[in-house]
């Protein structure tokens, strides 16, 4: 170890490791534009120069290894000043645009001018207007505000392995271009955007759509895979404006793809289900929560006597709560420990990006989760054995979880088709929805908190980001009233409660509640394996 | 004067720089010599013991540059020939090159031997054409004579150069930025740590070398360091190719020990002033260096004469004005020529270039304001110390020198409103 001194905090670091990364040990933290803590070192943007005692000049925290003994100062009058001459340097040509700008309210720029900056400029020259580039299909780039830290570039290269962004020219004129005949088109490209220190890289998805202080900010979960990638969701007044990544070495690292990033969009413009149906001679009319209820209950009583003649069936974009909710409700009201997912057989393969980045070849964020709540070794494809006992006739009635824009196979559904009874929620009138005898508005990811299980048997808490359109309730919620018609309390008044309860009866949860999850997750492996190895 | 070492070959009538010549001359003596009878530790002592500091701008000790890359390493080691020559106001590696390329091929083969480096290279400006045919066809001669290739005269050692053209860019002689290139990317210089004697080419140890430091090699090896460091001065050992250009009667390549003066190149070597004019201003080291006064010529060219009076030897090109010449035209110049080389990397020199060939180019055009002239100053000292590269220094020294040392040119530019001196 290392020990050296940063203003007045002594601070001990492993050899090699740079003036930057031991300051944010210290809790120090060095303005910054080109560094970024998974990307190689450039060295070029020179905010984050600081003195050395006994050093002839200053240098880049960034880019200088620790020596013992080392004195580091990093706000002393000389580094501030350095700071305003290289503001000063950068702010030379830039348009000082923020009003238009979308990054502005999260600009670098912005933020370390007001803090090291002059507020007037020496410059008296024409300023450079190297023109606006659409760079591709989600991404374009405002030349003018560029500063070059070449963070972009770099990302492209040592995490996308492949290098569709590039300096082209020299001097002032250098700027960031595609390679010629290429475009920015890449699963991981949004990425530059979100680390661009400037508005200078800008997605087409969000431009002039909003101002980021008028957003409000929650920590959840990509539903979009089993890689689970920790996501931002900004939204404002129950509308999602965008989804950016939230670091989490032990996942995403700092990025997500573009599948997660836009995951929102397909959300947009559908046509939500707000008011339950029953079916009535072949076709589905609207009808209040109670009596929707009220015949889903009467349904289930025809066939819940005999043992298992009820199922479950939940899609794994569900949260875990949803799929312990159904299977609690079963057991306890309805006489039936028949539950399984719809899970799905990927059709792709893994894809692994230089970087290490991953996406899942699975599409759905949760199926190790249903597999916990339904104590399977490996996921029933297609709800096999419910299926087959559907058709053997078995099984009569037949409630689905499938809040979410997946889509169920043709074969399936055919099985659908032939039970007695069907209740299914669902978020928009889909193909199932519209074999159910009882249809139930429900709610999507963004709209309640809960957990999901990675790929890794991470399990990790995404929280509500907007409420439901109103008259659509969750899941926990139908089960609960569902159970009472039939003289059952179940005690749960929110997925937190749910999760209590849960956790209660699996040992890979015990200690867990939805606040013990912490920001990065928390990994289940270690109990899930010996769990299996149980007999 | 048959003190030269460097162009001692290439002026003698009807010296063509061909491999019979070179022989003729006694080259490749020193390579046998090396290889024959001296350890890589001893051809080390004896360059350290020599004196000898590098021609290419830095005047960094060769010997213990040497004695920098790590001796026990797995991995390759490389060693470059810096013959990059954008300097403005320098030619004498050019020369070299044309007229007698087998001195450098000589001492590069030494001092690949020296760090035991199987392949070297020769990373050559992009506009040297000639040059490069000149030097691909000296390497053949060599390896058809057995001294490149495997197993070189019985030693044991093998090694080959490559000839690696530029594309044009001033930044590509810096030598990191010069790595990059070689390896194929943007000639953009890299920070250091690491340094290149540790991780350089192709993240192996490396040696950058000028043309003419290679060249002094053969000379030490022949004749024993004590030869070498009795010619010149103490820390300035050896002769210096001086290239003279600008407002002399005879602009050219001038060989002395170091220690000649000045006013000795200019008046003596160079015949003095065009027309007999008076002397104005006169760069010693290369466009990067600081200018010097009429009252300054008097100076020792040697490294640390230069550095006593604020500025240094560098590449030895001479630049001379004559008192016709304006001094914010003549910055102007060696402006736009920095801001159009910044490599564009890091934001003291990328913004700062432009910036000071703007305010120049207003107050050379009569649009100068008053406060204009300290801003000047006052963005070289920004730049200074601030920068990935000596660049940031080499484009804010010429301009600091220009403006103090001939201040109220400057002034009179901004007062007048025009150029004081143009016809
Ligand atoms: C901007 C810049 C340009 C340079 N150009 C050259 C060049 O053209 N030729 C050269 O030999 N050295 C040049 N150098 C110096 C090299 O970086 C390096 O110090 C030199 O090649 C080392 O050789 P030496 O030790 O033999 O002097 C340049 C340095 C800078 C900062
Ligand atoms: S576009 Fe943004 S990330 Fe890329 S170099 Fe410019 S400022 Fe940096
Ligand atoms: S990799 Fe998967 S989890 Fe991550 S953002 Fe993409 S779709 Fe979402
Ligand atoms: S100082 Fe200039 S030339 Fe050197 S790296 Fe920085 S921008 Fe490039
Ligand atoms: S953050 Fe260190 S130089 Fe840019």
């Amino acid at each position: 170890m290392i020990t050296l001194t940063i203003n007045d905090s002594e601070v001990s670091v492993e050899p090699g490791t740079t003036i930057i990364s031991a300051a944010e040990k210290a809790g120090i933290v060095i303005p910054h534009y080109c560094w970024h803590p998974a990307l190689s070192i450039a060295g070029s943007c020179r905010l984050c120069l600081v003195e050395i005692e006994g050093a002839p000049k200053d240098v880049i925290a960034c880019g200088t290894p620790v020596t013992e003994g080392m004195v580091v100062r990093t706000e002393s009058e000389k580094i501030k000043r350095d700071r305003e001459i290289i503001l000063e340097f950068l702010l030379l040509n830039h348009p000082l645009d923020c009003p238009v700008c979308d990054k502005a309210g999260e600009c670098q720029l912005q933020d370390y001018s007001f803090e090291y900056g002059t507020s007037h400029s020496r410059f008296k020259e024409e300023k450079r207007v190297p023109p606006f580039k659409d760079l591709g299909p989600n991404i374009m780039l405002a030349t003018t505000r560029c500063i070059l830290c070449t963070r972009c570039t770099r990302f492209m290269d040592e995490i996308g392995g492949d290098a569709q962004l590039t300096v082209i020219s020299r001097g002032s004129n250098s700027e960031i271009a595609v390679p010629e005949g290429r475009q920015l088109e890449h699963p991981l490209a949004g990425n530059v955007v979100d680390i661009c220190p400037v508005g200078a890289l800008l997605d087409k998805n969000f431009i002039h759509r909003t101002r980021v202080w008028n957003l409000s900010r929650t920590p959840s979960v990509c539903g979009e895979c089993s890689a689970g990638c920790n996501t931002y969701v900004d939204s404002s007044l129950d509308k999602i404006f965008r989804i950016i990544p939230r670091t989490n070495e032990e996942v995403n690292g700092h990025w997500i793809c573009e599948t997660g990033r836009y995951g929102n969009k397909a959300y947009e413009d559908i046509e939500r289900l707000t008011i339950p149906k029953v079916k009535e001679e072949q076709t589905l009319k609207n009808i209040s929560w109670n009596e929707a209820v009220k015949t889903a209950s009467d349904g289930l009583r025809k066939y819940q006597k005999t043992k298992n003649s009820v199922a479950g069936l939940i899609s794994p974009g569900a949260l875990i709560e949803d799929a312990f909710a159904v299977k609690e409700f079963l057991s306890t009201a309805v006489n039936s420990s028949e539950i399984s997912g719809l899970f799905y057989k990927p059709d792709k393969e893994d894809k692994s990006f230089r970087g290490g980045f991953i996406i899942k070849g699975d599409s759905t964020p949760n199926q190790e989760g249903l597999q916990l709540v339904f104590g399977m070794d490996k996921p029933d494809i297609n709800g096999g054995s419910i299926m087959s006992r559907i058709k053997s006739g078995n099984i009569k009635a037949l409630y689905v979880v499938h809040n979410d824009l997946s889509e169920i196979s043709q074969s399936i559904l055919d099985v659908l088709a032939k039970l007695p009874f069907l209740i299914v929620e669902d978020i928009v009138l889909s193909p199932v929805a519209k074999l159910a005898d009882v249809v139930l508005p429900g709610a999507t990811s963004f709209e309640k908190t809960g957990t999901f299980i990675n790929y890794q048997k991470r399990l990790q808490l995404l929280q509500q980001s907007v409420n439901a359109p109103e008259g659509v309730k969750n899941t926990w919620d139908i089960v609960k009233r569902l159970a009472s018609m039939q003289n059952h309390h179940l005690k749960w008044n929110s997925y937190g409660d749910v999760f209590m309860q849960m956790a209660k009866s699996y040992p890979e949860l015990k200690g867990l509640t939805h606040f013990k999850i912490g920001a990065s997750g928390a990994l289940l492996k270690a109990v899930l394996q010996t769990a299996g190895s149980s007999p | 004067m048959n003190n030269k070492i460097i162009m001692k070959n290439m002026e003698q009538p009807g010296y063509t720089g061909s491999l019979k010549d070179y022989e003729a001359e006694g080259g490749y003596s020193a390579l046998k010599k090396a290889l024959g009878e001296m350890s890589q530790d001893a051809i080390i002592e004896e360059v350290k013991k020599s004196g000898l500091r590098g021609r290419g701008g830095a005047g960094f000790p060769t010997g213990m540059k040497w004695s920098f890359v790590p001796k026990d390493t797995p991995k390759a080691r490389y060693l470059i020939n810096n013959a990059d020559e954008s300097e403005p106001g320098t030619f004498k590696d050019r020369a070299i090159m044309i007229r007698d390329p087998h001195l450098t091929l000589e001492g590069q083969i030494i001092s690949s031997y020296v760090i035991k480096c199987n392949v070297s290279y020769i990373y050559i400006r992009g506009e040297f054409y000639r040059e490069a045919e000149i030097l691909e066809r000296a390497i053949k001669e060599a390896e058809n004579a057995g001294y490149l290739g495997d197993n070189i005269l019985g030693s044991g050692f093998d090694h080959r150069i490559y000839v690696h053209r530029g594309a044009g860019a001033y930044i590509c002689g810096e030598e990191t930025g010069l790595i990059e290139s070689l390896e194929g990317k943007r000639g953009w210089p890299r920070i250091k740590p690491p340094f290149p004697a540790l991780e350089g080419a192709f993240g192996c140890p490396t040696v950058v070398n000028n043309t003419e430091t290679l060249a002094n090699i053969p000379f030490i090896i022949n004749n024993g360091y004590a030869a070498f460091a009795s010619i010149g001065v103490e820390r300035g050992t050896g002769t210096k190719v001086y290239c003279i250009s600008g407002h002399v009667k005879k602009p050219g390549l001038y060989e002395f020990p170091m220690g000649i003066t000045l006013k000795e190149l200019i008046y003596d070597c160079a015949d003095g002033i065009r027309d007999d004019n008076n002397l104005k201003a006169v760069i010693p080291g290369g466009a990067s260096m600081p200018v010097l006064t009429p009252g300054e010529i008097d100076v020792k060219m040697d490294f640390d004469s230069l550095a006593k009076i604020g500025s240094h030897l560098g590449s030895a090109g001479i630049i001379v004005m004559d008192d016709k010449t304006c001094m914010v035209d003549a910055c102007l110049n060696l402006s736009k020529f920095y801001a159009h080389e910044s490599c564009g990397q890091c934001t003291p020199c990328r913004e700062g270039m432009g910036w000071m060939k703007s305010i120049l180019d207003r107050i050379e055009h009569g649009q100068g304001e008053p406060d204009d002239i300290d801003l000047l100053l006052e963005i070289t000292n920004n730049i200074e110390g601030r920068t990935i590269c000596a660049f940031g220094e080499a484009g804010a020294w010429p301009v600091r020198a220009f403006v103090t040392k001939f201040r109220s040119e400057f002034e009179e530019h901004v007062k007048q409103k025009k150029c004081v001196l143009a016809a």
